[in-house]
């Protein structure tokens, strides 16, 4: 990266979900997403990590305007998404492209691959005009993600998972998108295959300059994978930073623990020592102000009790939101 | 190995779909063979396809009667003077008895195994009555222990709750604490953590080796995830394109890997240590796992190896050899490779 140039831009995202009040009992208001900021540079893979819940995949469905968001901004190369009428967007939705995490469920059964593939060229006629007819175009994506060009005629269910993912990964590359959100990509695949399909994001990223939110729950993955990765937290990012800082001085004690909590061959369990982690028990009410991690946190102070939400600047691009500075917490 | 330390003893099993001879499909498993000592915790590695959900399955006796199963299955008593049962030649009723009492399972998703519109107060008590004599105000006590046990917070609370306002984490709770309510000596466990968050997996692997030390069960873990694998297993077995490819006792299998395949899966982790490194690739295996119809002669593992030699893997199937203490391997040239 010789200049950085901003692909996508988040700036205060909220989503909260409203149910109404109805035959006497009250309405409720769950905030799902809470003042979410982050960027991404082109050729960047940040990783956003954090238990089922957390947000990660709403936040992803609020990037790409399958959801709308209750205030907050995106923007996609300096055009602001939220707020657009759906008409005014659908040009912009080529630009930014998603892979699903079982792509037997995201593809239409009864299509074949030519069909899967030629489906968005179609709807978009621009990219027929700039890049070359459809045939060679579905050959060329084709190429790109390691399949034989002969698998045009077959239907999804006569792949293997990985040769799927492929394909999934195959209809993204194909609208030359500006930005990819992988939602848990990898996380249905075997061990093998999920290296096959790790190494081919890496490699398409060297190759085509790809920019890619990269949503996992598997830290290992996001370690290898990730420039940058943010975890969140009920709804908000507790931690940004760089992979490798993130992996070997985490700043934010929920952040260590799950570091703590990543299997490792060598490592042999023992009873009664697993990481302290947010239960259900210990729910904290949301908008209170405090840290959400400050119940299960063996270093919470009184000041987490009001404190804590909010990212500061800790060293250059370690954003955290513990209010302890002070603490020196295991890495890897 | 006398009968009272072993548990479960598998002979010769075999299992194949499909239309009967002259034109029937290769077993989907054949000729696996292994046993499971009382308080051991063996694991069931391989990708999918490789048979691991097909063995749990027959050991249940959950296959559709369409199969055909060779083989024998042995149940070993607790006490010397108890039979030893083949639960492959027991009549429907026998077999009942001894599923959820004797042998119990815990499956992956656990939301598909539960009954969304009952409550899991109501659903534990029912398989507790079904167990035991017990009244329904004893079972909902019981219940509640069962669930404390397996490190549920507010256990009455959760009793009346309904499946959809659990977490994941504490469905897959709820399912080991119902597996657990007939008491087994043996718990099959069938990924039960791929569908959990790395902190809820943690727990869960947690509650499994407590379990195990509190009541002497023995645990049969199948997983795809070596790293998951080597958090709890006594004993380590690989199984490719529906073979056993390698059995060993947990030390000797991650000190000492025999088989190429094996090697092959560890590498294809991604690793705390590949990450301090800042090391960006892994590696791969080329190819994937043939399909039924496509199994190699030889070694299947062949085609993908990249220590196979053509005159010596590509016929024969070879056989389990020993490589050590306590570790068996299918490769006819495990010491070359090691050495």
């Amino acid at each position: 990266m010789t200049v950085q140039e901003t692909i996508l831009s988040v700036r205060n995202l909220n989503k909260v979900y409203e149910t109404p009040a109805a035959w006497g009992r009250a309405g409720t208001r769950t905030h799902v997403v809470h003042d979410v900021s982050f960027d991404i540079q082109r050729g960047e893979i940040l990783g956003l990590m954090g238990e089922s819940g957390s947000g990660k995949t709403t936040i992803g469905r609020l990037i790409l305007q399958l959801l709308h968001a209750t205030s907050g901004q995106v923007a996609l190369e300096g055009c602001d998404l939220c707020g657009m009428t759906t008409q005014a967007l659908r040009p912009l939705r080529a630009r930014m492209q998603m892979i699903f995490q079982d792509p037997l469920f995201a593809f239409n059964p009864r299509h074949t691959v030519h069909q899967i593939l030629g489906t968005p060229l179609r709807l978009h006629p621009e990219l027929v005009e700039r890049h070359g007819p459809v045939d060679e175009q579905i050959r060329h994506v084709l190429s790109q993600v390691g399949l034989p060009a002969d698998v045009v005629h077959r239907y999804p269910k006569a792949f293997s998972g990985g040769q799927r993912q492929r394909i999934g990964i195959a209809r993204a590359l194909i609208m030359r998108p500006s930005l990819i959100v992988a939602d848990e990509a990898t996380s249905a695949l075997d061990v093998c295959v999920q290296a096959q399909i790790l190494n081919l994001l890496l490699d398409l990223r060297d190759e085509l300059d790809l920019t890619i939110l990269f949503i996992a729950h598997d830290l290992t993955a996001m370690g290898l994978v990730c420039d940058r990765v943010a975890v969140m937290l009920r709804g908000r990012i507790v931690e940004i930073a760089p992979t490798s800082e993130l992996f070997s001085r985490p700043r934010h004690p929920y952040t260590a623990s799950l570091l703590q909590a990543i299997p490792r061959i060598g490592t042999k369990a023992m009873p009664g020592v697993a990481p302290c982690m947010p239960g259900k028990g210990t729910q904290v009410q949301d908008g209170d102000g405090g840290c959400p991690f400050r119940m299960s946190c063996r270093w919470a102070v009184a000041q987490c009790a009001h404190n804590g939400t909010a990212l500061r600047l800790l060293e250059k691009d370690h954003w955290s939101a513990c209010v302890r500075e002070d603490l020196d917490l295991p890495g890897l | 190995m006398t009968t009272r330390d072993t548990v479960l003893e598998v002979d010769g099993l075999s299992v194949g779909f499909g239309p009967q001879a002259p034109n029937a499909l290769p077993p989907v498993i054949e000729d696996v063979s292994f046993s499971v000592r009382r308080g051991e915790i063996v694991c069931l590695v391989g990708e999918s396809s490789s048979g691991k959900s097909v063995t749990s399955l027959a050991l249940m006796g959950l296959l559709p009667p369409s199969a055909r199963i060779t083989g024998e299955i042995m149940l070993h008593g607790r006490e010397a003077g108890e039979p030893s049962l083949d639960l492959l030649q027991l009549s429907r009723r026998a077999r009942n008895r001894i599923r959820g009492h004797r042998i119990s399972m815990v499956f992956q998703d656990p939301m598909n195994c539960l009954d969304p519109i009952f409550s899991i107060g109501n659903q534990l008590v029912e398989i507790l009555r079904w167990h035991n004599a017990l009244s329904r105000v004893e079972a909902w006590r019981q219940g509640i222990g069962y669930l404390h046990a397996v490190g549920i917070n507010q256990p009455d609370v959760c009793m009346k709750r309904m499946p959809h306002e659990l977490s994941g984490g504490m469905r897959q709770r709820v399912m080991i604490a119902m597996a657990l309510a007939g008491k087994p000596e043996l718990l099959i466990a069938d990924e039960p953590t791929t569908a959990l968050d790395v902190t809820v997996q943690a727990q869960v692997l947690d509650l499994l080796l407590r379990l195990r030390t509190q009541t002497g069960m023995s645990v049969i873990f199948i997983t795809h995830n070596l790293a998951v694998a080597s958090r709890i297993a006594d004993r380590i077995i690989v199984m490719y394109a529906g073979q056993i490819v390698e059995n060993s006792s947990a030390e000797s299998f991650f000190t000492r890997p025999a088989m190429p395949y094996s090697r092959a899966l560890l590498d294809a982790l991604p690793t705390v240590d590949m990450i301090r490194q800042g090391q960006k690739r892994l590696k791969t295996i080329s190819g994937n796992v043939p399909g039924l119809a496509e199994r190699p002669a030889g070694c299947r593992f062949f085609p993908r190896c990249v220590h196979g030699v053509a005159a010596m893997c590509d016929s024969g199937s070879p056989v389990l050899q020993s490589a050590g203490a306590d570790h068996l391997v299918r490769c006819r040239r495990w010491e070359e490779i090691s050495a």
